[in-house]
């Protein structure tokens, strides 16, 4: 199956991607691999939360942040290349604004891990780092960036 | 024109590279990408700045620090395979030692791809990625890491 009719079937729909906030692009290629710029979880222009996790934003919360910013980063690469262009997911780096006492980066994370492979089965198995950090632009709880392999 | 008579009409002088601060290299090549170790920005043996950005360091003076660490990253980039090789710049990962309250990371990174952009044209655009930290080597405000596709 497709990975436009696998969304499909999934009931997601690929948003527009957000307009970079400073001088980069959203996403670039070189040779087979295509790389996004850090991603956040905005829906209709708006950040899905904002906060730090484990004080302001629940993990659950930020969990489904961390989900909408790897559906936006799928949507940056769809934008350049095309979405049924996409062979595998080969990185994903997180970033996640934390209280300094937050430790639990990974199963935030996962919301961005298990929706590609959600949307692309095996092929969107992929390494991967999830880090905190102090804070994020915009006071996103998350950030998601992501490298792809492209037919 | 080729990068190097574009640094001598823009005026600027690429720093000698910086001495690695641990048991890593400046920059390494695999295949057509260079990656770079993160740069801060050293200036003739001292940092530009200090301290975290909106505390001890204003936004302005930071994106100044963005700006000569980019700068200091193609000087490593320039040693290992030479500045009039470098094709494209692919990606930027910039980090930002950021007050908890400070959400103004992406208009600091500018200044590092401002200047890429001033060099390289529409080659100089890339993917980036940009993360408020508490704190960076030396106390920098700033440590910037870029990839380059070279020939």
């Amino acid at each position: 199956m497709s990975a436009t009719d696998r969304l499909a079937e999934l009931g997601i729909t690929l948003p527009t991607p957000a307009k970079p906030a400073g001088s980069y692009i959203p996403a670039i290629q070189v040779g087979s691999l295509v790389y996004s710029s850090g991603q956040l979880p905005f829906v209709d222009g708006k950040l899905l939360q904002t906060g730090k996790v484990g004080a302001e934003v629940s993990p659950e919360d930020a969990n489904k942040a961390a989900r909408q910013a790897a559906i936006n980063a799928v949507a940056a690469v769809a934008a350049l290349v095309g979405l049924d262009h996409i062979k595998r997911v080969v990185k994903v780096l997180g970033f996640v604004a934390s209280d300094p006492s937050f430790t639990a980066q990974p199963t935030v994370i996962n919301g961005a891990s298990d929706v590609l492979v959600e949307i692309f089965g095996d092929s969107g198995k992929h390494a991967r780092s999830a880090v905190g950090v102090a804070v994020l632009p915009a006071d996103t709880p998350v950030e998601v960036e992501i490298i792809v392999e492209v037919a | 024109m080729g990068a190097t008579d574009r640094l001598a009409e823009l005026d600027i002088t690429l720093p000698e590279p910086v001495r690695p601060m641990g048991s890593y290299v400046p920059a390494t090549q695999v295949g057509s990408l260079v990656y770079c170790s993160g740069q801060t920005p050293w200036v003739k043996g001292k940092l530009l700045h200090t301290g975290k950005v909106d505390v001890e360091v204003s936004p302005e003076d930071a994106y100044a620090a963005a700006r000569q660490s980019a700068l200091n990253a193609l000087a490593a980039i320039d040693a290992l395979v030479g500045l009039d090789n470098i094709k494209r710049v692919i990606k930027v990962l910039g980090f930002v030692a950021s007050d908890p309250s400070f959400t103004g990371q992406p208009a600091v990174i500018n200044g590092a791809s401002d200047v890429l952009i001033e060099i390289f044209g529409a080659a100089g655009r890339h993917a980036r990625s940009a993360v408020g930290m508490t704190a960076l080597p030396g106390g920098t405000p700033v440590e910037v890491e870029i990839i380059v596709e070279v020939a």
